[in-house]
C-alpha cells in the first residue's frame, strides 16, 4: 500500500463514521435550536428595551444572524478525538501506531477530516437556508464576497481547532485521567471563541486578552465575515494569522508529542 | 408511613455516605467534576455580564433582578448534576445490559433505588457556592427585604423546583424502556431546561404558558426569585404547590406502565 492510499482509507473510515452516526449528529445538531431560541428572546427583549437601531455594534439582523451561525459553526469544528487519544494512552494501544508504518498524527487528521466532510456537507446546506431565510425575514444584506470567503475560512478552522485539540491530547502523556481537563477546556475555548456571544460584547480589557488567543478564528471571526462586522480585507488578513497558527500549533503539537512519547510506557499493550 | 419515610430516609443517608467515600477515593474525579462546573459557570457568568453591560432593564426586570434568576438557576443546575444526573445518565445502560435483573430483587422500591443512588457533590459546589453568591448580590441589589416569609418562600420553591426537576428529567428516560437510548431525547430536555438560563419573562407568552403549566419547566428556577420579588399572583401559587404532587404522580404511574415493558435483555 503506498502512502496516499493509506491515508485515504483512514480518511474513508472517518467518512464511513459520520455516516454510520449520522442520525446521532443530526440530533445534536436540532438540539441547537433551543440556544438559539433563548438567545433570539434576549436579544429582542434587548433591542426592545433600549430603543437603538445597534447594540455592540450590531444591528438586530445581525445579532440574530451570529447567534444561529456562530451555533452551527460550533458543532461543525467541535472534536472529540481527544478523548481517543487519551485512551490511546491510557490503554497503551498508542504502542501498535509506533510500530505500524503509519503517522500518527496523519491517521488522527485523515479520520477527523474524513468524518468532517459529511457534517460540512449538511452544513452547507442549512448555512445557505439559514442566510437566505435571514435576508428574505430579516432584511440580512448579503455580500458574495464575503460568503465566498466564509466557505473558504470554515475548513481553516476546523484544521485549527484539530491543532489546538492535538496538542491539548498530548496532556495524556503527564496525567491519567484528563477528562476533566479536556472538558473545562472546551467550554472555556467556546466562551472566548465567541460561541456563546459574539467577542464584541465583552469590555476592551477581556477583548484585548482573547483576540490576541487563536480561538477567535474557530467561530468569532468567519461569522463576522459573513455577518459583514467585518470588511474584506480584515476577513483576508485573517486567513494569514489563521495559517501562522496552525504552523505554531504544528510545532507546538511536535515538541510536546516527543516529550510524550519519551514518557510513554505502553502499559497493558 | 412514618416507618417506611424512616426507612428510605436511612438508605438515602448510606447512599450519600458510599458516594462520599467514592469521592475521596477518587479524588482526581472529584476535583474534574469541580473544574468541569467552573467552566459551566463560566458560561451563566457570560450571561450575568452581558445584561449587566446593557444595563438596561428587560421586560420590566432590572439587571441584579435577572442576577437573582440567573442566580437560582446555577443553584438548581448544581443540585440537578449532584442529585440526579449520574443516576439517570446510566439508567438506560441498566435496561440495555439487563442489570435492572439485579435491583429488581432488592427490599426497596426499584424507581428510589436506580434514581437516587448516585450523588456526586463535586459537580454541586462551584454551581452552588457560585448561584448563592449571585442570589445574595441580586437580592440585596433588588431591595428585597430579608424577611423570614421571603426567605421561606424562596427556599420552599427551590425545594419544589428539585422535585420537578427530577418528574422532568425522568419523564424522558422512561421511554428507555421502549427505546432503549435516549441519547436525543436527553439532549432535547437539557435544552430545555436551559431556557431557564434567563426569566421566563423574556419569552413568548405561548412559550412561557406552556413552560409553566404544559411541562413546567419554569417552574423549577423562576418561581423563588418571583416570591422574592413578589410577583407571584394566588394561581401561581396554587400551580406551584400542587404541580410537583401531580407530576410525581404522573411520574409513578408512568414507571410503574414503561417497567411492564422491561424485558431483562441480555441477561
Amino acid at each position: 500500500m503506498n502512502v496516499a492510499s493509506k491515508y485515504v482509507r483512514t480518511f474513508i473510515l472517518g467518512l464511513q463514521n459520520a455516516l454510520t452516526y449520522r442520525a446521532n449528529f443530526m440530533l445534536s445538531l436540532a438540539s441547537c435550536v433551543f440556544p438559539i431560541l433563548i438567545q433570539f428572546f434576549l436579544w429582542r427583549s434587548v433591542f426592545n428595551s433600549t430603543d437603538q437601531e445597534i447594540v455592540y455594534g450590531y444591528t438586530f439582523s445581525q445579532m440574530i444572524a451570529y447567534v444561529i451561525l456562530s451555533a452551527l459553526a460550533g458543532k461543525l469544528v467541535a472534536t472529540g478525538f481527544e478523548y481517543e487519544i487519551s485512551n490511546d494512552i491510557k490503554t497503551g494501544q498508542l504502542s501498535k501506531f509506533s510500530v505500524q508504518p503509519i503517522s500518527y498524527f496523519l491517521f488522527r487528521g485523515c479520520v477527523f477530516i474524513g468524518e468532517k466532510v459529511v457534517q460540512l456537507i449538511i452544513l452547507f446546506l442549512v448555512f445557505v437556508a439559514v442566510i437566505v431565510a435571514l435576508h428574505v425575514y430579516l432584511d440580512f444584506s448579503i455580500q458574495i464576497g464575503q460568503v465566498l470567503l466564509f466557505i473558504g475560512f470554515i475548513p481553516l478552522s476546523l484544521l485549527l481547532n484539530f491543532m489546538i485539540y492535538y496538542c491539548l491530547a498530548a496532556l495524556g502523556f503527564w496525567f491519567i485521567e484528563v477528562w476533566g481537563i479536556y472538558h473545562t477546556f472546551s467550554l472555556v475555548a467556546m466562551v472566548v471563541g465567541g460561541g456563546v456571544f459574539p467577542l464584541d460584547v465583552f469590555g476592551d480589557s477581556i477583548q484585548r486578552v482573547v483576540l490576541l488567543l487563536p480561538f477567535q478564528y474557530t467561530i468569532f471571526h468567519p461569522i463576522s465575515i459573513v455577518t459583514g462586522k467585518i470588511d474584506l480585507q480584515a476577513g483576508l488578513s485573517g486567513v494569514w494569522v489563521v495559517l501562522g497558527w496552525i504552523a505554531v500549533l504544528f510545532l507546538l503539537s511536535k515538541w510536546a508529542w516527543r516529550k510524550g512519547m519519551k514518557r510513554f510506557e505502553s502499559v497493558g499493550g | 408511613m412514618r416507618k417506611t419515610l424512616h426507612r428510605y430516609a436511612v438508605i438515602y443517608h448510606l447512599f450519600l455516605k458510599n458516594s462520599l467515600i467514592y469521592m475521596m477515593e477518587y479524588r482526581v474525579n472529584f476535583m474534574f467534576g469541580v473544574l468541569v462546573e467552573i467552566g459551566f459557570l463560566a458560561i451563566k457568568l457570560s450571561y450575568v455580564y452581558v445584561v449587566f453591560r446593557i444595563g438596561t432593564d428587560l421586560n420590566g426586570l432590572s439587571p441584579h433582578n435577572i442576577l437573582l434568576f440567573i442566580g437560582t438557576f446555577t443553584i438548581m443546575a448544581g443540585l440537578y448534576s449532584a442529585l440526579f444526573f449520574f443516576n439517570f445518565n446510566r439508567f438506560p445502560e441498566l435496561i440495555r445490559s439487563g442489570d435492572l435483573d439485579i435491583y429488581v430483587t432488592k427490599p426497596v422500591s426499584l424507581q428510589f433505588f436506580t434514581t437516587l443512588r448516585m450523588i456526586d457533590i463535586s459537580f454541586a459546589v462551584p454551581n452552588v457556592i457560585g448561584g448563592i453568591v449571585m442570589v445574595v448580590i441580586g437580592w440585596q441589589n433588588s431591595g428585597i427585604s430579608a424577611s423570614i416569609g421571603h426567605i421561606a418562600g424562596f427556599v420552599l420553591f427551590i425545594g419544589i423546583g428539585v422535585v420537578l426537576t427530577y418528574c422532568i428529567f425522568l419523564l424522558p428516560q422512561l421511554l428507555a424502556f421502549w427505546t432503549v437510548r435516549t441519547n436525543g431525547i436527553n439532549d432535547i430536555s437539557n435544552g430545555l431546561y436551559d431556557f431557564n438560563q434567563m426569566p421566563m419573562q423574556i419569552y413568548h407568552p405561548y412559550i412561557q404558558k406552556a413552560g409553566t403549566f404544559l411541562l413546567p419547566v419554569f417552574l423549577t428556577t423562576n418561581y423563588s426569585p418571583m416570591v422574592a420579588l413578589d410577583r407571584l399572583g394566588p394561581v401561581e401559587w396554587i400551580w406551584g404547590i400542587v404541580s410537583p404532587i401531580l407530576f410525581l404522580i404522573i411520574v409513578r404511574l408512568l414507571w410503574k406502565l414503561a417497567l411492564r415493558n422491561y424485558t431483562s435483555a441480555s441477561s
